[in-house]
C-alpha cells in the first residue's frame, strides 16, 4: 500500500509531463474503443438488416439453387416438402428468370413469389395484397431496382416469362409498393410478386426454390432435394468483410499504442536516470531493490489507470451517445458491399472496455518494468553519492 | 439471321393459289400445313434490322426442308458471311469460320435476339406444324392489305407451345396469312407479323415482304425480304448435317 | 557554431542519443501511419478509379445515362480520333480506351464441342503496348496467379477462381460467344495464357482480360470502345483540374442532341464516389492530423526532458560565463539539429516498409464469398505519396523544439548555484 501511495504521489507531483503522457494513453484508449465499436456495430447492423430482409433464421435450398448462377434458376425448384410445410415457421420463395420491358428496353430480371401474408421476413409484403389495376399484377420492387430502371409506384411495366412448359407468357405488372431495404441482395434485378400468383404464372403449384425459416432452432428434418443453410453459413461473407475491415484497423492502434509506449518509456528512463539520488535514499531506508523496481513500474502503470479515468471522462459520453443515437451516414455504402442504412450506431460492449484496458495495461507494465530493471543492480551508497550503476 | 427465314415461313403461311370451296378450320390450316411441309425450299432473303444506331441488312440463302429441318448461310455483310447455321429438330447449330467452332445454341442463349433483330433464337426454335399444335376457329371475316380475309383464332393444343394463341388473318383466295398475332398465355399480344407485299412462284402466293415486330420492345421491328425463291429443288440429305456446317 | 553543436552532439552519448532515438522512433511511426491510412483509405477510392471510373472518363451520352451495366451498343465511336484530342489537349493525364462486355467463355475439347462453359464479364484493356500503362494500373504483374501476361494478340487472362473451377490449364483455347456492336451474335477464339486474382470478388468469380484490339475485332467494335479513361500522370486523383478538364472538353464536344456524341465525367461525378470521396479526404485528414498531434505531444515531451537532465550542465556552463540566453540558443539549435536528424531519419526509415506495403501488401482476408457487388481489394497496401516525405518533419522538428523552447525557460528561471547543483546528482 505504501508502495501505491508514494508512486501515486510521485506520479502527481511530476505535473505537466504526467498529464501529458495520460492524455496521449486516454486517446489511445478512446481510439481503439470507438473503432472497434464502430467495426462490431457495423456487423451487428448488417446482420441484423439481412437476418430480416433476406435471411430469417436460416434457409432450406433447393439442391440445384445457386444464387451466383442465373441459369441455373429455371430447374432449381421443387414441390414444397411436407416437413416444410408451416406457415407460422417457413416462408418459401420461387425465383422464376423473366424479362421485363420498362420504358421499351428489355431487361433480364428474376421474379420472386413470396406469401404476402408471411411475417417472418421484414419486408412489407403486405403490400402485395394492394389491389392491382385489372389485368395487372401486384408487385413490389426496391429503392435500387427503381432507381436502375426508372420505375415508381404506380408504374406498369410490361414482363414476360416461361411457363413451366415453356410457353410464352406476359403481363403487365403494376408496382404497388417501393421498399426501402439496406440489402441490395433483395431489392437489385428483382420483382416481389405474390407467391400463389407466380406459382399460377409458371404453372408450378406449391413449388418453391428457397425457404425461409422463422427462427434456427426449429431445424427441420433433412430432406434429400432441400439442403439446410444455417444462419452462419449464410452470414459467412458478412463476417469475413468486416473481419478484413478489423483487421486493417490493427494497424492503426499499434501504431498509436507505439507511440503512447514511446512517451511512457521516455518518462520512465529520464525517471529512473534523474532520480538516483532520490532511490539511493529510498533503498537506505529499507526499501529492497525489488521494491524499488515495483515502485517505477507501478508509476509507469498508473499513467494507464489515470488515463482510464480520463478516457472516461471525455470519451464516455460520446461513447454513450454515439451508442444511443449513432451517426449518420453521408454516403451510400451499398456500392462497397455493406448494408449499413443511413445511420451507423456502434456498439461498445464490457468486454470491448475490460479487453482494451487489459491489453495497454499489459504493455505499459512491460515498457513501465524494462528501464526499471536495472535499478535492481544498484547500490544504495552509489546512488546516494550520484553515481550511475 | 437465317433462321429468321424459317420462322417466316411459319408465320406467313402461304398456299395455291386457286380459291378451295368452303373449307372449315382445321382444313385451311392442313392445307397450308401441307404446302409448308412438302416444301424443299431454296431462297435468297434479307432482313433489315434497326438498331439503336444504325441501320444493317443482312443477306442470307436457305435451304429448308418441311419445318424441321433448315440450313442457313450468310452472304453479306463482309462480317457475316460464311456463318452457316443448322437446325434439326430441336437443335440449333451455328458455325463460325472465324473461330472454327460450332456452337449449340442452348440454355439462355435461346432467349437472346437474333443478331439485335425483333427475333429471338426461341422463336426460330418453332415447329410449325399449325394443324398439329393448334386447334383454329374462324371468327369472322376482314381486309387486310385489300384482300379479303378469314380471321381465325388458334388455340394450342398442348401447353408446351411457345404461343398459346395466335390470331391470324388468311387471305380466303391465297391462302397466306397476311397478318399474324401471337398471345401469351395470358392473352398479352407479343409479336405481330404483316405482309407488305405478296408474289406469286410458280403457282403459289408467297411473302416478298414482311415486318416482324416485338410489341413489347421499342423500335421499328425488323422487315425481311425475300429476293429469290425456288420449290421443288433437290436438297442432298448431307445438307442437314453437322458436317456441313464446316464445308 | 553549428558544427561545433554537432560534434558536441556526437560525442555527448547522452545528449544526443537519446532524444534522437526517441524522434526518430516517433518520425518512423507518423509516417508509416500516414502511408498505411492514406494506402488504406485510399485504397477502395484508387481501386474504383483503376478499374471503373478513371480519374475522369469519357462515354457515349447515351451511355453515362445508364446507371447499371453499359450495353455494348452504345460504345464511343472514332475512339483514335477522340484519343489523340485528348492526348494532345490534356498531356497531363494518360488517356486510355476500355471495353467492357459480357458473355460466355466456352472450352472446346478436341473434337471442338463445348467441354465446359462459364459466363464471363470482360475487360478489354491496351495491353500488349509497351508503355505498361495498363498493365501496371490493374497491377496485373502482381495479381497473376499462373502462367503469364500476354504477349501476342488473342491471349487472355482468367480470373482465377474460375481457372480452377474449370479446371482450365495453360495454353487451352477458349471461345468468347457474346453480342457485337451491332446486336449480332459475335464468337472469337482465345488462348488463355494466365490466371490473375482481381482481388474484387465480382470480377473473380468469372472475368477475362483482353486486349483491346482483339476485342474490337471480336465485337466488330472498329475504331470503338466503352470508354477511354484519363489518369493524372502524378498518380493520384487532382479534384480540380478534373473538373476543369472535364469542364472544357464538354463545352466543346458535348452535343446534347446526338446521344452518341462524348461526355467526360470526373471521378467525383460517377455514381457516389464524390461523397466518398470527400468522407476519405476529411477522415484521413482528421486521423492523421490527431496522430501528428499526439506524436507532437510525445517530441515535446523529449525535448522537455532532454531540456531538464542537462540542468547540471548548464551550471557549470553558466558559472564559465556563458551568458543565459547563448545557453538557451545554443539548446534551441541543437534541439533543431536534433530534429531535423531525426526526422530525417525516422522518414528514411518509415519509408523502406512502407514501400514494401505499397509494393506488396498485406492480404487481409480470404476470397469473400458474397452476393453483393463489392468493390473491394482483399489487399491492404501503404501508398508513399509527397506528404510522406515531409510530415514527419512537422512533429521532429517542431515539437523538439517546442520542446527545448519550454524547458530552456528553466535557464532563466534558476540561478547559476542552484543548476549548478544538479550537477551533483
Amino acid at each position: 500500500m505504501l508502495l501505491v501511495r508514494l508512486a501515486f504521489k510521485n506520479t502527481m507531483a511530476a505535473g505537466v509531463r504526467t498529464w501529458l503522457n495520460t492524455f496521449i494513453l486516454s486517446l489511445t484508449f478512446v481510439f481503439i474503443i470507438l473503432i472497434n465499436g464502430i467495426h462490431t456495430g457495423m456487423y451487428l447492423q448488417i446482420v441484423r438488416a439481412r437476418i430480416a430482409d433476406e435471411l430469417g433464421g436460416g434457409q432450406y435450398w433447393h439442391a440445384d439453387y445457386d444464387p451466383f448462377d442465373p441459369f441455373s434458376l429455371e430447374e432449381s425448384h421443387a414441390p414444397l416438402p411436407l416437413s416444410l410445410q408451416n406457415s407460422e415457421k417457413t416462408v418459401p420463395i420461387l425465383v422464376v428468370p423473366a424479362t421485363i420491358y420498362p420504358h421499351g428496353q428489355m431487361q433480364s430480371v428474376v421474379l420472386k413469389g413470396i406469401s404476402p401474408e408471411q411475417s417472418i421476413l421484414q419486408l412489407p409484403t403486405s403490400s402485395l395484397k394492394r389491389s392491382a389495376p385489372a389485368g395487372t399484377i401486384p408487385v413490389m420492387i426496391g429503392m435500387r431496382m427503381a432507381r436502375d430502371f426508372q420505375l415508381s409506384e404506380g408504374d406498369t411495366v410490361a414482363a414476360r416469362w416461361r411457363t413451366h412448359d415453356g410457353a410464352f407468357d406476359a403481363m403487365d405488372f403494376a408496382i404497388v409498393s417501393v421498399f426501402k431495404s439496406d440489402v441490395q441482395a433483395v431489392d437489385q434485378g428483382q420483382l416481389w410478386i405474390p407467391l400463389e400468383n407466380l406459382q399460377r404464372m409458371v404453372q408450378t403449384p406449391n413449388h418453391a426454390t428457397f425457404i425461409v425459416l422463422r427462427d434456427e432452432l426449429q431445424i427441420l428434418p433433412q430432406e434429400a432435394s432441400w439442403q439446410f443453410h444455417s444462419l452462419e453459413d449464410l452470414l459467412a461473407d458478412t463476417r469475413l468483410l468486416v473481419e478484413s475491415k478489423r483487421a486493417s484497423a490493427v494497424w492503426l492502434y499499434a501504431i498509436l499504442m507505439l507511440l503512447a509506449m514511446l512517451a511512457i518509456f521516455d518518462t520512465q528512463a529520464l525517471s529512473v536516470f534523474r532520480r538516483h539520488k532520490e532511490l539511493g535514499t529510498l533503498m537506505a531506508l529499507g526499501l529492497t531493490p525489488s521494491k524499488v523496481v515495483q515502485l517505477i513500474t507501478l508509476e509507469g502503470c498508473l499513467h494507464g489507470i489515470l488515463a482510464a479515468i480520463l478516457a472516461t471522462v471525455y470519451g464516455g459520453p460520446v461513447f454513450w451517445y454515439l451508442g444511443a443515437e449513432g451517426y449518420p451516414i453521408p454516403v451510400d455504402t451499398e456500392q462497397f458491399g455493406l448494408a449499413l442504412g443511413e445511420r451507423m450506431v456502434p456498439v461498445f460492449s464490457v468486454g470491448l472496455f475490460a479487453g482494451t484496458f487489459g491489453t495497454v495495461m499489459l504493455f505499459l507494465a512491460v515498457i513501465s518494468y524494462w528501464p526499471a530493471r536495472k535499478i535492481a543492480k544498484l547500490q544504495p551508497s552509489d546512488a546516494l553519492r550520484g553515481r550511475s550503476y | 439471321m437465317k433462321f429468321f427465314f424459317l420462322s417466316m415461313i411459319g408465320i406467313a403461311l402461304h398456299s395455291m393459289a386457286w380459291t378451295a370451296p368452303l373449307l372449315s378450320a382445321p382444313e385451311i390450316l392442313f392445307k397450308i400445313d401441307q404446302n409448308l411441309t412438302s416444301a424443299n425450299l431454296l431462297s435468297v432473303s434479307s432482313f433489315t434490322i434497326h438498331g439503336s444506331r444504325s441501320t444493317r441488312t443482312i443477306k442470307a440463302k436457305s435451304w429448308i426442308q418441311g419445318a424441321h429441318r433448315s440450313f442457313t448461310e450468310y452472304l453479306s455483310p463482309p462480317r457475316e458471311k460464311g456463318n452457316k447455321m443448322l437446325k434439326l429438330d430441336d437443335n440449333l447449330w451455328i458455325y463460325y469460320p472465324n473461330a472454327d467452332r460450332v456452337i449449340k445454341i442452348a440454355g439462355h442463349m435461346l432467349r437472346q435476339s437474333v443478331m439485335g433483330s425483333d427475333l429471338s433464337y426461341e422463336d426460330m426454335m418453332e415447329n410449325n406444324k399449325l394443324h398439329e399444335a393448334y386447334q383454329a376457329t374462324i371468327q369472322k371475316t376482314d381486309t387486310f392489305l385489300d384482300r379479303p380475309c378469314w380471321v381465325m383464332s388458334l388455340q394450342a393444343k398442348q401447353p408446351d407451345q411457345a404461343y398459346s394463341t395466335r390470331k391470324v388473318w388468311v387471305d380466303q383466295e391465297r391462302f397466306i396469312t397476311l397478318k399474324q398475332e401471337l398471345f401469351a398465355k395470358s392473352g398479352k399480344l407479343l409479336k405481330r407479323v404483316e405482309m407488305r407485299e405478296v408474289f406469286l412462284v410458280k403457282d403459289r402466293w408467297y411473302p416478298k415482304r414482311l415486318l416482324f415486330k416485338d410489341i413489347l420492345k421499342k423500335g421499328e421491328g425488323t422487315e425481311v425480304l425475300i429476293h429469290t425463291i425456288e420449290f421443288d429443288v433437290d436438297i442432298p440429305p448431307s445438307r442437314f448435317s453437322k458436317a456441313s456446317l464446316r464445308r | 557554431m553549428i558544427f561545433f553543436l554537432t560534434k558536441g552532439l556526437l560525442r555527448d552519448k547522452y545528449r544526443s542519443l537519446f532524444p534522437l532515438i526517441v524522434v526518430t522512433a516517433g518520425v518512423a511511426l507518423i509516417v508509416l501511419l500516414q502511408a498505411w491510412i492514406d494506402g488504406a483509405t485510399g485504397n477502395m477510392i484508387e481501386n474504383t478509379a483503376r478499374f471503373k471510373t478513371g480519374h475522369v472518363r469519357v462515354t457515349t451520352q447515351a451511355s453515362a445515362k445508364q446507371s447499371r451495366h453499359i450495353p455494348i451498343d452504345l460504345s464511343l465511336t472514332e475512339v483514335e480520333h477522340w484519343l489523340s484530342i485528348l492526348r494532345d489537349r490534356h498531356s497531363s493525364l494518360y488517356w486510355k480506351a476500355r471495353t467492357r462486355f459480357g458473355g460466355i467463355l466456352d472450352f472446346p475439347d478436341e473434337k471442338g464441342e463445348t467441354s465446359a462453359q462459364g459466363p464471363v464479364v470482360g475487360l478489354a484493356v491496351d495491353l500488349l503496348s509497351s508503355d505498361g500503362m495498363e498493365r501496371n494500373n490493374l497491377n496485373l504483374k502482381n495479381a497473376l496467379i499462373d502462367g503469364r501476361l500476354p504477349r501476342n494478340p488473342g491471349e487472355i487472362l482468367v480470373s482465377d477462381l474460375f481457372f480452377k473451377k474449370l479446371n482450365l490449364r495453360l495454353g487451352q483455347s477458349a471461345t468468347l460467344i457474346s453480342t457485337d456492336m451491332e446486336g449480332g451474335m459475335a464468337v472469337h477464339n482465345f488462348t488463355v495464357v494466365g490466371s490473375i486474382n482481381f482481388g474484387i470478388q465480382a470480377l473473380d468469380r468469372g472475368a477475362i482480360l483482353t486486349d483491346l484490339t482483339d476485342v474490337q475485332q471480336a465485337l466488330n467494335m472498329i475504331d470503338a470502345s466503352s470508354e477511354i479513361l484519363g489518369y493524372f500522370k502524378g498518380g493520384f486523383y487532382q479534384k480540380d483540374d478534373a473538373l476543369h478538364i472535364a469542364k472544357t472538353f464538354n463545352l466543346q464536344f458535348q452535343n446534347f442532341e446526338d446521344l452518341f456524341s462524348p461526355v467526360m465525367k470526373t471521378m467525383r461525378e460517377q455514381d457516389e464516389l464524390g461523397k466518398m470521396y470527400d468522407l476519405y479526404e476529411s477522415m484521413t485528414f482528421l486521423v492523421i492530423a490527431a496522430f501528428v498531434f499526439i506524436m507532437a505531444i510525445v517530441l515535446w515531451n523529449t525535448g522537455l526532458m532532454s531540456g531538464m537532465r542537462r540542468y547540471g550542465e548548464l551550471g557549470v556552463r553558466m558559472a564559465l560565463g556563458e551568458s543565459q540566453g547563448r545557453i538557451y540558443r545554443s539548446l534551441l539549435a541543437e534541439s533543431l539539429i536534433i530534429g531535423v536528424a531525426g526526422s530525417f531519419l525516422g522518414t528514411l526509415l518509415a519509408l523502406i516498409p512502407a514501400y514494401y506495403l505499397q509494393v506488396y501488401g498485406i492480404d487481409v482476408s480470404q476470397m469473400i464469398q458474397s452476393n453483393q457487388g463489392v468493390l473491394l481489394s482483399n489487399v491492404m497496401r501503404a501508398q508513399v505519396t509527397p506528404l510522406s516525405f515531409f510530415i514527419g518533419f512537422i512533429p521532429g522538428v517542431f515539437a523538439t523544439f517546442l520542446g527545448a523552447l519550454i524547458s530552456g525557460f528553466g535557464i532563466y528561471k534558476r540561478q547559476t548555484a542552484e543548476l549548478f547543483k544538479e550537477l551533483e546528482t
